[in-house]
């Protein structure tokens, strides 16, 4: 032992380090931890008031020693001008500032989408206090109600919110809904992006009995009220354009957005009244196994349009129909896809096709991201069609899209 | 007499000087001069600066033994050697101030929700003051056994957001012609010409029969590595580019994929803190160097203390001052300034090569004319 400090006493590191620890410790001995200063917010929701202030509600974890999850979470509110001002007003009456480290999802009434997201968003894209690239979701109801439907879900946190969003980004929405990715999308020239929409629903009395929230002395007072919520999935989707919300996307522009997509990987086509040598008016359910899209961008006497080459690999999912109750139906090595169907198929999605390309000419919503596209690979071709038109907002008036599909069964 | 590097701790020792200042703030810059052209103002200057450094290299192991200011006092003179290495104290010196304050930046954005600037510059100034005490030789052989993890960290911002390129972001090229390109590479200089450093370890290194080729393939990894990190950087933040000034920290961090797979970036902000120190230590080190020289010193002891304590005064004056010196580096003047220097020791080295070995050439060719010494031979071109 007396070597040991005879040698750090010749060391010129060690007075360094003795130094450096002298001079830090009075001001560090003092300092509080952060769970006593923080509140650690897991999930924002934002509304406008009548008043034309922001409502910020936080769904807050506080750490309780008790095994229900509910009893963990708290909700608070704020109200002012600006989001700072909200969440001042909410660290002000909880004592703690708000920490939004954990912050994964954000989300705004269909009310305020109606305005520019951008000047809700702000706040969030410029503090460092935000380091988690956050999802945004939108709902029909207030921000309030959904964020209290949260808390009174079962599920572990805000798991049930992020898993129902991680769903409509990998099957319909086909890209993240991130503040990021916000802000990416809104700044191409074709300005679309897409935000799912999420309600409510009052959850049947049998399901009030399987929460333990009202026999838990630590829940909040208002549980009685949460539990009775529950998250709604419609599979709604926003079309956010420039910042504001425009319109509901239609089922058919819905389809044709995974259908030409290069990552979607849940595509079902549902195609009725098919008569061939397997199955008499039946529905038939197909659902894609793999998929290879390429768009080609061409030029027709100076008129853009796209050709979709499609080589889509299916399996026929279900079956319904009352005549065809034959043990044959249910043979897995049938290949279901008679030349009725892929006809059947074929129509239907040129019906849907036309569809889409009609309702983004009508309303000049580009939701494909056509612009960005030709302007990236026909640069030139572009930018002379772009010359000849009157007002360039209208580039989607010439816009013809066409899908060719090279269909596939796989047994 | 200092002891040499190997061609390994060269190697590594260009990998980090070069891969300074170019990952953190750079990005932003170069997309908000070049747009969607930054990927390739960074290709174009990073393949400049590789077939300078090739040279550069060649020149070393022709004349391993001479440093560049006997090689710059032996040709042209000792007061232009002086002058020209104070252009370079003052030049690395810049480049570790801004590589100083990209570190603040980055414990303060990264890291730390609250630093106190008292406690950190002292702190920092301990390290450095013990560092630059060191060796080139210290400092290698601590490169060489830090070197892979921290390569490892890094690659992941390279793999995180690959799947999200959007080739839409990278394209049209030069869609508003090519002055914006061109802008972009001229405004961003300063953050190039790494052959600079080869200037101070020249006579340093140990060459062997392959080291050139050694040091090269090393050179081009770490510029292939920082091309794919602007055509990342680009391709996956697009417009939003110029809004990221802490690259480096932002790509795994703000990617496109929400944060539901945990905080896997925590590997690369601690891998990139460790690098942003050790290129400070190599910037500080070519200080010394240079101040070495200016006073023929031999140790390493006033050097390091003079270079700290002014690095104090300035960088504490500084603080928090990132933006306005980078403002500064990346002026029309000084863009031009940068660009004269770089060229301006380029051509100087080679020119004061051909001068030396023209000069070694005679001495020997009149050695096995007129047999004899040297001296005896200097006697005879006198004489004449």
């Amino acid at each position: 032992m007396g070597s040991i400090i005879k040698k750090l006493s010749r060391n010129k590191i060690f007075y360094c380090m003795l130094f450096l620890i002298i001079l830090m410790f009075p001001s560090t001995i003092y300092m509080q931890s952060d769970n006593n200063t923080r509140l650690i917010v897991s999930t924002i929701g934002i509304d406008k008031t009548e008043s034309g202030e922001v409502e910020v509600t936080a769904l807050a974890i506080i750490p309780n020693m008790s095994t229900d999850t509910n009893a963990n979470l708290e909700i608070f509110s704020g109200k002012g001008k600006t989001i700072s001002d909200a969440l001042n007003s909410i660290s002000a009456n909880t004592g703690k500032h708000v920490g939004l480290a954990h912050c994964d999802s954000i989300i705004l009434s269909l009310d305020i989408t109606k305005d520019n997201i951008m000047e809700i968003l702000d706040y969030f894209i410029r503090t460092s206090n935000l380091t988690t690239n956050a999802t945004i979701l939108t709902t029909d109801k207030k921000s309030k109600e959904l964020i209290e439907a949260t808390k009174s879900s079962n599920n572990l946190l805000d798991l049930s919110l992020r898993d129902i969003v991680s769903f409509q980004e990998e099957n319909s929405l086909l890209q993240n809904t991130t503040i990021e990715n916000f802000y990416r999308k809104t700044f191409t020239k074709s300005g679309t992006f897409f935000l799912p929409i999420l309600s409510i629903e009052e959850a049947s009395s049998s399901n009030e009995s399987s929460s333990g929230n009202s026999q838990s002395s630590s829940s909040s007072s208002s549980s009685e009220n949460q539990s009775q919520k529950k998250i709604k999935n419609d599979q709604k989707i926003a079309l956010i354009q420039e910042g504001k919300f425009v319109r509901e996307i239609s089922e058919d522009e819905k389809f044709i957005y995974n259908l030409l997509a290069q990552h979607s990987n849940y595509l079902s086509i549902e195609i009725e009244n098919i008569n061939d040598q397997y199955v008499t008016n039946s529905l038939e359910v197909y659902q894609q196994v793999d998929k290879f899209s390429l768009p080609l961008y061409k030029f027709n006497s100076g008129k853009p349009y796209v050709q979709y080459e499609i080589w889509l690999n299916t399996m026929v999912n279900e079956i319904k129909s009352s005549d065809n109750f034959a043990f044959a139906s249910i043979d897995s090595l049938q290949n279901f896809l008679s030349n009725t169907a892929k006809d059947e198929i074929v129509t239907q999605i040129n019906q849907k096709l036309e569809n889409t390309v009609k309702i983004m000419q009508q309303e000049k919503n580009d939701i494909l991201g056509l612009y960005s596209k030709f302007n990236a690979f026909k640069h030139s071709e572009w930018q002379d069609y772009l010359s000849t038109l009157d007002d360039k907002e209208n580039y989607l008036e010439n816009m013809d899209i066409k899908i060719n599909l090279h269909i596939n069964y796989v047994i | 007499m200092e002891k040499t590097i190997t061609t390994n701790q060269l190697s590594l020792i260009l990998i980090i000087f070069t891969v300074a200042l170019k990952l953190s703030v750079l990005p932003a810059i170069t997309c908000d001069f070049a747009g969607n052209n930054a990927y390739v103002v960074s290709f174009v200057s990073l393949a400049i600066d590789f077939l300078l450094t090739f040279v550069i290299v060649i020149i070393m192991q022709k004349i391993p033994q001479k440093n560049f200011f006997d090689l710059i006092k032996e040709t042209l003179s000792k007061p232009v050697a002086i002058f020209l290495y104070l252009i370079l104290f003052f030049y690395f010196f810049l480049k570790l101030l801004i590589a100083l304050l990209e570190l603040q930046d980055y414990y303060i954005v990264a890291l730390f929700e609250q630093l106190n600037p008292f406690f950190f510059i002292i702190a920092l100034m301990l390290l450095l003051l013990f560092l630059f005490n060191k060796g080139f030789r210290t400092i290698g052989r601590l490169i060489e056994v830090c070197f892979w993890p921290l390569a490892l960290g890094i690659l992941f911002t390279l793999l995180y957001p690959i799947k999200n390129i959007d080739l839409v972001n990278l394209l049209p090229l030069f869609e508003d012609g090519l002055y914006p390109a061109y802008n972009g590479f001229a405004r961003t200089s300063f953050a190039y010409g790494d052959y600079m450093v080869l200037l101070i370890l020249m006579g340093k290194v140990n060459f062997s029969k392959k080291s050139t080729k050694k040091i090269m393939l090393y050179f081009a990894s770490i510029l292939y590595f920082i091309f794919s990190f602007y055509v990342i950087f680009v391709g996956a933040f697009g417009s939003t580019s110029v809004n990221k000034s802490l690259a480096i920290g932002e790509l795994p961090l703000h990617n496109p994929n929400p944060s539901t797979f945990g905080r896997l970036e925590w590997l690369t902000i601690i891998m990139w803190t460790a690098i942003l120190i050790i290129q400070t230590v190599i910037i500080g080190k070519c200080c010394c160097e240079c101040f070495k020289q200016i006073f023929k010193l031999s140790d390493n002891k006033t050097p390091s203390i003079v270079l700290v304590v002014a690095l104090t005064v300035v960088y504490a004056s500084l603080y928090l001052k990132l933006e306005s010196i980078i403002k500064i580096a990346t002026s029309n003047v000084f863009a031009i300034i940068t660009c004269v220097l770089h060229l301006l020791f380029f051509i100087l080295l080679v020119i004061s090569y051909f001068i030396y070995m023209s000069k070694q050439n005679k001495t020997k060719y009149a050695k096995q004319k007129g047999g004899g010494t040297d001296g005896e031979y200097n006697k005879k071109i006198i004489a004449q």
